[in-house]
């Protein structure tokens, strides 16, 4: 909320200070924003007068104005269609900053100018420039123009939390400032009207829950057409309300004072009469903002004969409202239930001063009161006939009385708190209370809507008392390391590991594309957001590869073409309405292994880099096999599960040609992931056994049918546990000359050992023949000699 | 005699005209050789008197022993000289560039997780974590945010359906935790939030931590003094103080922002408050029996102090230029 500065200053005797009020209020909870002083840009802009006026030389659409700005004459160019001798006009001496240039001596068209007669728009009063701002010809020549337009008041901007309702007032922030600083304020005094006359008006609340007190009166023949006081307008303009006519400026102007929301209705507008209920189906009506509403059944208007006239507590109609030429008017000063209210303007796009105001809470013991105060103000300026002011109350909300414990107050606050300072706070909040056996019993007033609990009035007390006089002090508790593993370290080992691989971390949204969903994973469980911030990120990823590709186009295009990427996140799928989750470590990886360099050849990445990454990263306990189905991003020939104790936890492969076509990349790409949950398992053994024989090592070639696996001979192999064997890996694979068509050459190296003593010949020829059988056997293999 | 003298000379002229080691070894059977001279001379000695014998056989023994120092000398001036050589010519130049890796990189934000985890894991908390994908009631409900509640709408929330939304605070993992434990409780709960807001400085995704202490007695004071203590750990500076200010968070009760001493000035840098015993009651605690602190901090917030990052779309451009600065 935003407002005047001088107006709150207006009601305290002893004066406050600026920046001392800002501190105070933001320490007390009550965040000051900003503060904005209109002024200070229009120092240089004073009133000047056009003494005479004749027209350029050498431009049609030109004048040469001679200005008094009271110390002298000044000869100002000026290209205004309303710039004419005798006006007095806003005038920019040299030296004045605009946002966008500053006042110099210049010439225009050959004539010299020494100023800029100004506009509305140019002194920041109005949207619209429609010529030169014409001035009260009662001002005197060379007057600073903040001085004479009332701009040397602060605009201070708060930032009030949704509990402090109480705070949407000029009354309510004079009455934290008493709390804080303890010094009392005077509101103006209102005039009791003398009136018996009955409204025109009876109106008939029928749903009484959402409306407990409704408060009206009438008033005939009064001239909305007059001129308010500059300073209304001001204060209104202060809290970026705009002036539209009299009537509706001084209802708001109450409202800004009083923090009471109120509507006044043209009467004569009104078709019978006024019925406080809820909208029946299919009623339109069009708001004064002209929007049309079809409004639902539930929602609160006041209606009559013909249908509603407003939508409670949020925006009047257009049909009844009020204009310059209106003479009889009704307002209505009611307490609309925040429970009543709530969602409401939301579900029409709205958030007016009013309905912002009833969500929260409006104090319901004073709307006769902020309705004769905005009577008086009509009466004064307006004039008119005023009826009494009347009101139809049913059980207003009750204010229930709160225990409060000086020994929970210390509890919670880890801080001696005496029964006197309690006492004196709840005195300076004006909460009245009764004491017995050291406890308070208080009772809220009506505008409090925050304090329902005794923590409620614990943070009431510390908060006049000063969050400041809280010291910090560390709790005391056990000493007690944590014996669970926890992620984080394992978090903390992965990320190292891939930073020392050469991979770099990426964190990414954890939305995209939804075309990309498709694309790369022909995902048809797509979660959507209602509610995208764009377009391009309005689906939850089902892997995170997309925005690593993303990620790699970006970068290839700033010249960075070898690319190893990694992020911990977690990717999201849909199972019927289920959400899952699940973290993986996801990467990326192309272009050429190495930075350009004059030491040695480089290759593009290829699958088996990654493969050596990921067994550092995992150990070699993990074995890659073709993919049992098939991954839609990934080239078919290059596509594997990883295992771990026969378990799958996750997969890599090469981006499919036709995708990294589709997708516009120059460079191969291979992608990975594996799920994390797989690997939080303890699952470290230990080899206690270190052999001091010396093992021996054999090679051998042999060759097979070109599609054989290789690693299912060395599974086979191994599974067998021959003899002495420890180790047993192919160490060349050969297609080619010299090699029959259809076959490939694998060479394995087998490396024996035996536990005490060094192996003999005939043991290592046993176990190397039984090899060779095995391979013959399952795999048709013919030695190679 | 002078014969054999001359001899001598003869080798101190050969050796030192010679500069390979295996021309050394030539040249020394030239003179110590079998058919050299040295052994002619011995040869020689059958022929003179048993008297004369020993004489002429010591002194040829000693010419032979000087031509082998001499050969000595020469052979090890020769390894030196050769040395050099080598030395000299695999002299490299230690400025060209060294041979080269892929070097990794650690992204900042990930970086201030752990360590954020790590310092209050050292204290004896727990890191928990929860679902991105979030239920209404979690979200909201549970922290004593009912539908319609005004403090709804500070949240800009992005909703996946009716009943779900993107967490827009790591608060509901307190919510799951307390489901599942019971007092006394110390977590962090770091991770990814969501907000519908975007900006220079907002981003629609961002990460928070969440810190939850519940046991009999824990107070204000202490949140105060544990936020205090983990920034300064954090920042490595013992001086940083902090200050609470009054403010409104619908599961907190009192409630304050953080502001944290920097530059002569205060700074914003989360939230916190003592949980509000509604939030207790939904997870069955008695909040007559214990009450408990909660805070909330900004990850990016902290991390752009540390290093002094001015921007906050650096974090998710992905721009390696940027990235590879943190190790």
């Amino acid at each position: 909320m935003k407002f005047s500065y001088a107006w709150l200053n207006q009601l305290f005797a002893n004066k406050l200070n600026l920046n001392e009020l800002a501190d105070d209020l933001t320490m007390a909870g009550l965040e000051i924003e900003s503060i904005n002083n209109p002024g200070d840009s229009l120092q240089n802009i004073v009133v000047g007068e056009i003494v005479s006026i004749e027209k350029h030389p050498d431009a049609d659409r030109l004048n040469v104005c001679q200005v008094d700005v009271g110390s002298e004459n000044l000869q100002i160019v000026c290209g205004a269609p309303n710039a004419r001798a005798g006006i007095k006009v806003p005038c920019a001496l040299i030296g004045t900053k605009f946002p966008e240039f500053t006042i110099k001596k210049s010439k225009l068209r050959g004539v010299e100018s020494f100023g800029m007669c100004c506009s509305a728009k140019e002194i920041g009063l109005s949207e619209e420039t429609d010529g030169l701002m014409e001035l009260s010809l009662d001002l005197i020549n060379g007057e600073p123009i903040a001085k004479v337009l009332n701009l040397n008041d602060s605009v201070i901007e708060v930032s009030l939390t949704p509990n402090r309702a109480d705070c949407l007032s000029i009354l309510g922030l004079a009455r934290e400032v008493r709390s804080i600083k303890g010094l009392p304020f005077d509101m103006p005094k209102i005039n009791q009207l003398t009136s018996k006359d009955q409204c025109k008006i009876t109106p008939n609340v029928i749903n009484i829950e959402a409306c407990p007190i409704y408060s009206y009166a009438s008033i005939s023949q009064l001239n909305n057409s007059a001129q308010l006081p500059d300073e209304i307008i001001h204060r209104l303009d202060s809290a970026d309300i705009k002036s539209i006519n009299p009537v509706v400026d001084l209802v708001n102007y109450v409202m800004l004072e009083t923090g009471q929301p109120m509507h006044a209705f043209d009467l004569n507008k009104i078709k019978g009469n006024v019925v406080i209920r809820n909208a029946s189906k299919q009623e339109k009506m069009i708001l004064l903002n002209d929007q049309t509403i079809e409004v639902i059944e539930n929602d609160l208007v006041i209606a009559d004969d013909n249908g509603p006239l407003a939508l409670a507590g949020v925006m009047g109609g257009l049909d009844s409202s009020v204009e310059t030429n209106t003479t009889d008017i009704f307002i209505e000063s009611a307490f609309f239930t925040p429970v009543s209210m709530a969602g409401k303007a939301r579900r029409y796009g709205l958030n007016t001063d009013s309905s912002h105001r009833f969500e929260r809470g409006v104090d319901f013991s004073q709307t006769e009161h902020a309705l004769t105060r905005v009577i008086n103000l009509i009466n004064e300026y307006c004039g008119g006939q005023t009826s009494r002011v009347s009101s139809v109350s049913h059980d207003l909300p009750q204010r229930r009385p709160i225990q409060l414990r000086p020994s929970k107050v210390t509890r919670i606050l880890g801080r001696d708190v005496s029964q006197d300072e309690v006492a004196q706070i709840l005195n300076n909040l004006d909460l009245s209370f009764t004491l017995g056996d050291g406890v308070f019993t208080v009772t809220p007033p009506a505008y409090r809507f925050d304090l329902e609990i005794e923590e409620d009035l614990v943070e009431e007390v510390i908060r006049i008392a000063g969050y400041d006089n809280i010291g910090a002090m560390n709790p005391k508790m056990m000493l007690n390391p944590r014996s669970s593993k926890n992620s984080h370290s394992d978090m903390h080992k992965i990320r190292h590991t891939m930073s020392g691989l050469g991979y770099s971390e990426l964190v990414s949204y954890s939305f995209i594309d939804e075309s990309m969903e498709s694309i790369l994973h022909g995902n048809d469980h797509i979660i959507k957001l209602e509610n995208p911030i764009a377009e391009n990120m309005n689906t939850m990823r089902s892997h995170l590869w997309s925005s690593h590709i993303d990620a790699l186009k970006f970068n290839i295009n700033r010249g960075r073409t070898q690319i190893k990427f990694f992020e911990i996140a977690n990717k999201f799928s849909q199972d019927n309405s289920n959400f899952s989750e699940e973290q993986v470590l996801s990467g990326l990886v192309s272009g050429e292994v190495i930075p350009k360099n004059w030491i040695e050849k480089n290759r593009a990445h290829d699958f088996y880099d990654v493969k050596s990454d990921l067994e550092q990263l995992l150990g070699d306990g993990i074995t890659m096999k073709q993919s049992a189905e098939t991954i839609g991003a990934f080239h078919p020939g290059q596509s594997a599960d990883i295992f771990r104790d026969n378990k799958k936890i996750g997969c890599l492969g090469k981006l499919h040609p036709s995708l990294q076509k589709q997708l516009v990349v120059d460079q191969e790409v291979y992608l990975f992931e594996i799920g994390l949950n797989h690997l939080s398992q303890n699952d470290f053994k230990l080899n206690t056994e270190i052999l001091k024989s010396v093992p021996l090592q054999r090679d051998i070639a042999v060759l097979v049918d070109e599609d054989v696996v290789a690693g299912d001979m060395v599974d086979v192999v191994r599974k067998r546990n021959i003899n002495f064997i420890k180790d047993f890996r192919i160490f060349d694979v050969y297609q080619g000359q010299g090699i029959t068509e259809g076959k490939k050459s694998l060479a394995f190296l087998i490396l024996m050992q035996d536990t005490y003593k060094t192996l003999e010949e005939k043991d290592v020829e046993k176990s190397v023949t039984e090899v060779i059988n095995l391979l013959k056997k399952e795999f048709n293999a013919e030695l190679r000699l | 005699m002078d014969q054999l003298n001359q001899l001598i000379d003869q080798a101190k002229k050969d050796f030192a005209s010679c500069s390979k080691l295996a021309e050394l070894d030539h040249i020394k059977s030239k003179f110590l050789g079998k058919s050299g001279p040295i052994t002619e001379a011995m040869k020689s000695l059958a022929s003179l008197s048993p008297e004369e014998k020993p004489k002429k056989g010591a002194e040829i023994n000693q010419v032979k022993k000087q031509i082998e120092s001499l050969l000595e000398t020469r052979k090890e001036e020769i390894s030196n000289l050769e040395l050099n050589e080598k030395l000299e010519t695999e002299k490299i130049d230690v400025t060209l560039p060294s041979r080269p890796k892929m070097k990794g990189s650690l992204h900042p934000v990930m970086n201030t997780i752990d360590e954020i985890s790590t310092i209050f894991h050292g204290i004896g908390f727990d890191v928990a974590d929860g679902p991105e994908i979030e239920d209404d009631f979690h979200n909201f409900t549970a922290l004593n945010i009912p539908e319609f509640h005004p403090a709804r709408a500070m949240h800009d929330t992005f909703y996946v359906n009716k009943e779900h939304v993107l967490r827009t605070h790591t608060s509901p993992v307190q919510i799951r935790y307390m489901e599942n434990n019971t007092p006394p409780i110390q977590i962090i709960s770091p991770g990814r939030v969501y907000r519908v807001d975007s900006d220079a400085t907002h981003s629609p995704m961002f990460h928070q931590v969440e810190g939850l202490v519940i046991n009999e007695d824990v107070n204000f004071a202490n949140l105060k003094g544990v936020v205090q203590s983990f920034l300064q750990s954090f920042f490595e500076d013992e001086n940083l103080t902090i200050r609470f200010r009054p403010s409104y968070f619908p599961f907190t009760e009192p409630s304050a922002e953080i502001d944290m001493s920097w530059n002569d000035g205060w700074l914003e840098i989360g939230g916190c408050g003592m949980v509000h015993p509604n939030v207790l009651k939904h997870v069955n605690i008695d909040p007559e029996m214990y009450q408990g602190f909660a805070f909330g901090l900004g990850v990016e917030r902290l991390t752009m102090l540390k290093y002094g990052i001015n921007d906050l779309r650096h974090f998710f451009n992905h721009d390696l230029r940027f990235l590879e600065q943190f190790k």
